[in-house]
């Protein structure tokens, strides 16, 4: 098997996707370097979103391929399999909104999250064990809510509820982890917060994160690809990509300078 | 014990179970004067065993079934299958040759024996809702698509019955039928009725029992997670369509094994079980009771049919109609939890509101104290 | 050859039925996403109102014009109809949006409220309705028959399929009512009175219903039940024709009333009836979106 060893975790081969004649993309290469925290930015309708949903199976590509290189086991190609599988495989998402279950406790939420035990038999005669509790109690000490284990998630605030659904992917121990806009509806001191997260995350993880917020990008981007257009723009680090000027053209000239000058 | 007594929701089940328990020995003792009315207590036990497979559908996983009628009446015709071949001596029944037949059909053979008959009791509706299940949410029918065509299909099913009349004689149904234990009716046979209570009571405790174990477990919290999100469900790794599939047909086998009890007590079935509207029925119960506590499917099938068979008889029967739509729609409008919810969530927030609202001017008058006392 | 010309019209008859029927539910539940249970009950209190009208007709107006009965009741059902849609949706569909599931077990609520209300008043024996003179008999070519009530219905539905259209597609009103349902918030800050326009819509599919039930009484008689024995076919013929689509409907109602007549023809009408949606169900599996699908890029969340 080549790349086994790859220093890549993910492989976005020439992804094309036409939604009832629209072209949402077109022809998108990229890869994701391991243990880095790869940003994909762009104006509203680049695709940035739609790139996630065909990585973790919520949408199929008209054209072209997804490969994941997880550590230690071959290779597999995303495309074509079920979103539960791409999950039990070992690729996290959180969503734009955040979805947690909002009727189980924030413990419940994170048993559930756990790694293994998705049959249905796994799940009738499940019994955790003490290093899954700890998994847990880490997980949650990391972002802040501790306190809340026995509280309901519903009853958590917004960005407690991005955080929680942050742990839920950590502590299924994913290789890969994708973040759809973790910061937004956040005020700076949260959002900071949640770069400082990040920041941890990356040591046992790769990351993709789809963001807005410059300031944000800054703070903990490794590697950025800006789409437009549903086609990559450029890719390159966070400077790179700020002092580029067909970037700023379509992008950071439409508010995201403005953010940026926060 | 201990939990069973510290859970109060357990504790009242419990007491529920006793005084079920209790009644045919107050029939006996003469406290209860009316035979017909523990006969209609030993309808109600199955009419919860029923409501409790539609509350972890329904309540707990947010699928809505409008057609469990169809289940229960398929356990219903292979117990009475059973029950009238034995009332026949296992020949041709009459309804048969009217129908044209000759010899007993091939499907009413296995129904000689008891063994078989229990066996198919609970396969037949397992084996039909696990392929339904399987295709409908495979392909990520749901919300109400799901309960439009589980009505369709529960139609579909009462007119096969209908047509098919010389194999299930149509309209009238399976009559003239005697309990497992033999003749229930009249004090001779007390002991026979005694015998069907309990065994009904038995299983009722022990799918109450099964319940709450299922959904304390990690499957139960899996089905409150497919309700509350059934994408994330899938994203966090889960094979949702196979977990829906499960849960609905071992609601299937509930309301099946429902009513293969009731035709015991009932001595016919007949398809208007099978209707929609039967089937909708059994949804008041599970909605007026309380969704998503296995207690409040139970309390609200008893309170239901005691209310319905107090009411329904006589002058009342008008008003009773009138009644029962009403307070479906203002529970549902109103009451989202039923009556468990009333009692454990909304009554105390009103009473906590009411507490803080009297509290109030007392802090005032203590604050006033205070200043006197400068 | 005339046996053949009689089953096509016979599909062709059961299948404007069924479509007339649907129609008031491919607005209510196509449009509004509201599972209205009681749907069936607007059909009967149609069929009840043409019944009244008649027998009013019959005590305080001469002979002469007893014919002019229908024309009336079919007005006076669209406006009962209407209204009666309006309070409903005021009372309790407007507290349910969002809440579809909760939505169709309420008005399944009103709809036992509404059989009640018809057994009480007219008794649980059916009641018949004499067709006006002008509507009875058929028209014969050849062999065959052609009963004018029936291609009186073909017809009625012909117009309300023309005016809905025209009412959705052409009108202000329309526009509006599209507005309010593929994005509330946009509407309402457009200055479109969202609430007003849910009550007409509402009250629409419904009236459409009342309009249905009045054709119903020409074809038997009614009573409290009526409604029940339509329900489940209109709400599979708008699942199949995909949800929020015209056409979807007009072609679901084709398929459905044409394809019973055809496996009747074969065996008892009971047995058509499960064969049929027995059919439907499976092809559903594998079109779960119906024949007409909007496709979009925001999925359902």
């Amino acid at each position: 098997m080549p790349d086994v060893k790859s220093e890549y975790i993910l492989n976005i081969q020439n992804v094309s996707v036409v939604f009832d004649g629209f072209q949402a993309l077109t022809d998108v290469k990229a890869k994701v370097r391991r243990n880095t925290i790869h940003f994909f930015i762009g104006p509203n309708g680049a695709g940035k979103s739609t790139l996630m949903d065909i990585v973790c199976g919520k949408t199929k590509p008209t054209r072209g391929n997804v490969t994941f290189y997880p550590k230690d086991r071959s290779p597999m190609r995303l495309t074509g399999m079920k979103e539960y599988q791409i999950a039990q495989s070992g690729v996290g998402r959180k969503f734009q909104t955040p979805s947690v279950f909002v009727n189980l406790t924030v413990a419940e939420n994170m048993m559930l999250a756990l790694k293994g035990h998705k049959s249905i038999m796994g799940c009738l005669f499940y019994k955790m064990t003490e290093e899954e509790e700890k998994n847990i109690d880490e997980t949650l000490r990391m972002v802040d809510l501790e306190a809340f284990k026995d509280k309901k998630a519903g009853s958590l605030a917004h960005g407690q509820k991005q955080w929680l659904e942050i742990a839920m992917q950590l502590v299924q121990k994913p290789d890969l982890i994708m973040l759809d806009e973790p910061a937004a509806g956040m005020g700076k001191p949260e959002t900071f917060k949640t770069g400082r997260i990040l920041k941890e995350i990356k040591k046992q993880y790769s990351v993709i994160v789809i963001e807005h917020d410059m300031d944000f990008v800054k703070q903990c981007a490794d590697v950025v690809t800006v789409l437009h257009e549903g086609k990559v723009l450029m890719e390159g680090t966070v400077d790179e990509v700020l002092e580029d000027s067909t970037v700023q053209a379509v992008y950071l000239g439409r508010g995201g300078e403005h953010n940026a000058e926060h | 014990m201990k939990p069973l007594i510290s859970n109060k929701k357990n504790l009242c089940f419990v007491l529920i179970l006793l005084a079920l328990g209790l009644s045919p020995l107050l029939l006996q003792m003469g406290v209860i004067q009316s035979s017909s009315f523990v006969l209609f207590l030993g309808k109600c036990i199955c009419f919860s065993i029923a409501a409790i497979g539609l509350d972890l559908i329904w309540g707990y996983t947010g699928i809505l079934s409008l057609g469990h009628g169809l289940y229960f009446c398929l356990g219903a015709y292979c117990m009475g299958m059973y029950l009238k071949l034995q009332a026949t001596g296992g020949v041709i029944t009459d309804f048969m040759k009217t129908g044209g037949l000759t010899e007993l059909p091939l499907i009413w053979k296995p129904f000689n024996s008891f063994f078989l008959t229990v066996i198919l009791m609970l396969a037949v509706p397992a084996v039909l809702s696990g392929i339904l299940g399987y295709l409908i949410f495979k392909n990520r029918v749901k919300g109400v698509y799901f309960s439009i065509i589980s009505q369709a299909l529960t139609w579909t099913g009462y007119s096969l019955f209908i047509a098919l009349s010389p194999y299930t004689n149509g309209n009238v149904g399976i009559t003239e039928i005697q309990s497992l234990f033999g003749s229930i009716r009249g004090s001779a046979n007390f002991g026979h009725f005694c015998g069907v209570f309990y065994l009904a009571l038995v299983v009722l405790a022990g799918v109450y029992a099964l319940s709450v174990w299922l959904t304390n477990c990690k499957f139960g919290k899996l089905l409150i997670a497919i309700r509350d999100g059934e994408n994330r469900t899938y994203f966090s790794g889960y094979c949702v369509s196979s977990f829906k599939t499960a849960i609905y047909s071992f609601s299937a086998v509930l309301a099946a094994l429902a009513g293969a009890l009731y035709i015991n007590f009932n001595g016919s079935i007949t398809p208007s079980q099978m209707t929609i509207s039967y089937s909708i029925t059994m949804v008041i119960w599970v909605a007026v009771g309380g969704r998503g506590t296995i207690l409040g499917a139970v309390v609200g099938a008893i309170l239901i049919n005691l209310c319905e068979y107090n009411l329904s008889s006589g002058a009342m029967v008008d008003l009773w109609q009138y009644l029962i739509g009403g307070i479906f729609c203002v529970m549902i409008l109103f009451f989202k939890g039923g009556i468990i919810g009333l009692v454990t969530e909304q009554l105390p927030a009103t009473f906590r509101k009411l507490k803080n609202t009297d509290r109030k001017p007392v802090r005032v008058k203590a604050k006033k104290e205070g200043v006197n006392h400068a | 050859m005339s046996e053949w010309i009689t089953l096509i019209f016979n599909g062709l008859s059961l299948s404007s039925i069924i479509l007339l029927t649907s129609l008031g539910l491919a607005i209510t539940f196509g449009l509004m996403r509201v599972i209205n249970m009681a749907h069936g009950e607007f059909l009967m209190i149609g069929a009840y109102m043409t019944y009244v009208i008649q027998e009013l007709f019959k005590t305080y107006l001469p002979h002469s014009v007893l014919g002019l009965y229908y024309p009336c009741a079919l007005v006076v059902s669209f406006g009962i109809t209407f209204l009666l849609g309006c309070a409903l949706e005021k009372a309790v569909i407007s507290r349910l949006y969002g809440r579809e599931i909760d939505s169709l077990l309420a008005t399944w609520g009103i709809s036992l409220i509404f059989q009640q209300a018809a057994r009480s008043i007219f008794g649980t024996q059916g009641v018949n309705v004499t067709a006006p003179d002008y509507l009875s008999g058929g028209l014969t070519v050849g062999a065959c028959t052609f009963s004018y009530n029936r291609l009186f219905i073909i017809l009625l539905v012909l117009v309300c399929l023309v005016l809905v259209w025209l009412m959705m597609y052409r009108s202000n009103f329309g526009k509006q009512m599209n507005a309010v349902m593929q994005n509330r918030p946009m509407a309402q800050c457009m200055g479109i009175n969202s609430r007003k326009i849910d009550c007409m819509t509402f009250g629409l599919g419904s009236a459409l219903a009342g309009v249905a039930g009045c054709s119903l009484a020409l074809l038997g008689s009614i009573d409290s039940t009526i409604g029940q024995n339509y329900i489940v076919q209109c709400f599979i013929t708008v699942v199949l024709g995909g949800v929020g689509n015209l056409i979807g409907s007009v072609v679901g109602s084709g398929i459905v009333g044409g394809s019973t007549i055809f496996v009747q023809h074969y065996t008892s009408s009971m047995i058509a009836n499960a064969v049929v949606l027995l059919i439907i169900i499976l092809f559903l599996q594998k079109k779960p979106q119906g024949l007409f699908a909007l496709k979009s890029r925001q999925l359902d969340e």
